[in-house]
């Protein structure tokens, strides 16, 4: 007999013809056709392979969600190539901040600053000491209360004019905090780590 | 003095920049047909809606892992997510693989994992499975998750899926209802849904299977 053909073996496997036809293919079968029993072979991997399947689907707003995740991606992707970086302005400096009135003059020890880039603020303090400055401060981001995001940080100091060799740092410790002891009176640019990017601030001025 | 927000030099912001293009208008079903490696690229390229079709490709995949582990809806709804954001991640790494199924079911796993590990950190209450005496959630926290043999069946399933997927609406019909139906419709059940005679069923069927065969040839 020749080869009956893709439609009769699968009808043959699922039991679907008539018992002459049936036997008509078992014999073919028993005559060790390689290309109908490929054709089996397949037939019943797919089969088995389907019918085994009982993976599930989830709910349509988790699919929802998952798709939002590349517009929310974009959008924030749109903010920093627009400008190549995100800048933020500097929200506080003490310095800068008016005298009481009536005061002349006043001694600060330290100068603190506020900076806000996307979620994050970063304060700094710089106190003077013999021949510069130690410089402190704390990484808080936006909305969250168990400091997860700051925790960690590596905070590099880099001196504008040899930021190779000027190079200093410190880890920010579970509550965001770090400390620079001792830093040279200059010019520097503070790169905090951050999971999702890194913050700099550039021209830090430390006299 | 100003604040910068950069990126460290990392992988993202090629793929960042490149997502800024214009918006496409194609649909994720426009895009079903696309393989992964073509997906990742339209990705890459900004297209929103082959993000949505890749999604859609291995969304049974990516769920049913930690459904599979006794994960509640909620939590595998979860791990869903986290898989989802570090596939977007990924994305620019992924860009020249063929199959990202393996990866997928590699990180989804370590997903489980993580939360896993997590909630047996935060929570003492018991985990302990009531029928069997097993803690699902000590053997997926150390590693103890799907078989080689289970994932290799569930990376299958997903091809043979898939493959379905990518063939005409009236066969994707067909095959759905023979290969999944749980009920097993008989072929008037068949012709009555599909509105076609008794008769054209088993011809269709096999014209249709004939399709599958040439679709999923060298994958399974």
């Amino acid at each position: 007999m020749s080869c009956p053909g893709f439609e009769r073996v699968i009808d043959y496997l699922d039991g679907l013809l008539e018992s002459e036809q049936a036997v008509e293919v078992a014999a073919h079968f028993a005559g060790a056709c390689s290309l109908c029993a490929a054709d089996r072979a397949w037939y019943e991997r797919v089969k088995m392979v389907a019918s085994s399947d009982d993976t599930v689907e989830p709910p349509p707003w988790v699919l929802k969600r998952a798709a939002r995740l590349f517009a929310t991606l974009r959008a924030r992707a749109g903010v920093r190539a627009a400008l190549g970086r995100l800048v933020a302005s500097l929200v506080f400096d003490s310095q800068t901040r008016p005298m009481p009135a009536g005061v002349r003059l006043t001694e600060t020890a330290d100068r603190q600053l506020l900076y806000r880039a996307g979620d994050y603020t970063v304060d700094l303090q710089i106190a003077s000491i013999d021949a510069g400055a130690r410089l402190s401060g704390q990484v808080l981001k936006e909305g969250e209360f168990k400091f997860e995001s700051v925790a960690g940080l590596k905070i590099v100091l880099l001196s504008e004019e040899e930021q190779s060799a000027e190079e200093r740092s410190a880890v920010a410790n579970s509550f965001g905090e770090f400390t620079l002891p001792s830093v040279g009176c200059g010019r520097y640019d503070l790169r905090i780590e951050a999971g999702d990017g890194d913050i700099t601030i550039v021209g830090l001025n430390i006299t | 003095m100003s604040l910068c927000y950069t990126n460290g030099g990392k992988a993202a912001p090629d793929f960042i920049r490149d997502m800024t293009n214009q918006p496409k208008t194609s649909t994720a079903s426009d895009l079903a047909g696309l393989s992964d490696r073509e997906l990742v690229a339209a990705c890459l390229d900004g297209d929103a809606a082959a993000w949505e079709a890749l999604i859609l490709r291995y969304k049974r995949l990516i769920y049913s892992i930690p459904i599979k582990n006794g994960f509640s809806v909620v939590d595998a709804s979860d791990v869903f997510q986290s898989v989802c954001v570090l596939l977007l991640e990924r994305l620019p790494s992924l860009r020249d693989h063929n199959k990202i199924s393996s990866w997928l079911m590699t990180t989804t796993t370590r997903e489980c994992w993580r939360v896993a590990a997590q909630w047996k950190r935060e929570s003492a209450a018991s985990t302990r499975d009531a029928e069997t005496g097993r803690d699902r959630m000590s053997e997926i926290a150390s590693g103890e998750l799907l078989s080689d043999e289970l994932q290799a069946l569930l990376e299958q399933q997903h091809t043979v899926r898939h493959a379905v997927a990518t063939l005409p609406e009236r066969c994707q019909k067909l095959i759905s209802m023979l290969f999944y139906d749980k009920d097993e419709p008989s072929y008037v059940d068949i012709a009555r849904r599909m509105r076609i005679p008794v008769s054209s069923v088993g011809p269709t069927r096999a014209r249709c299977l004939e399709k599958l065969k040439k679709e999923l040839e060298g994958k399974i």
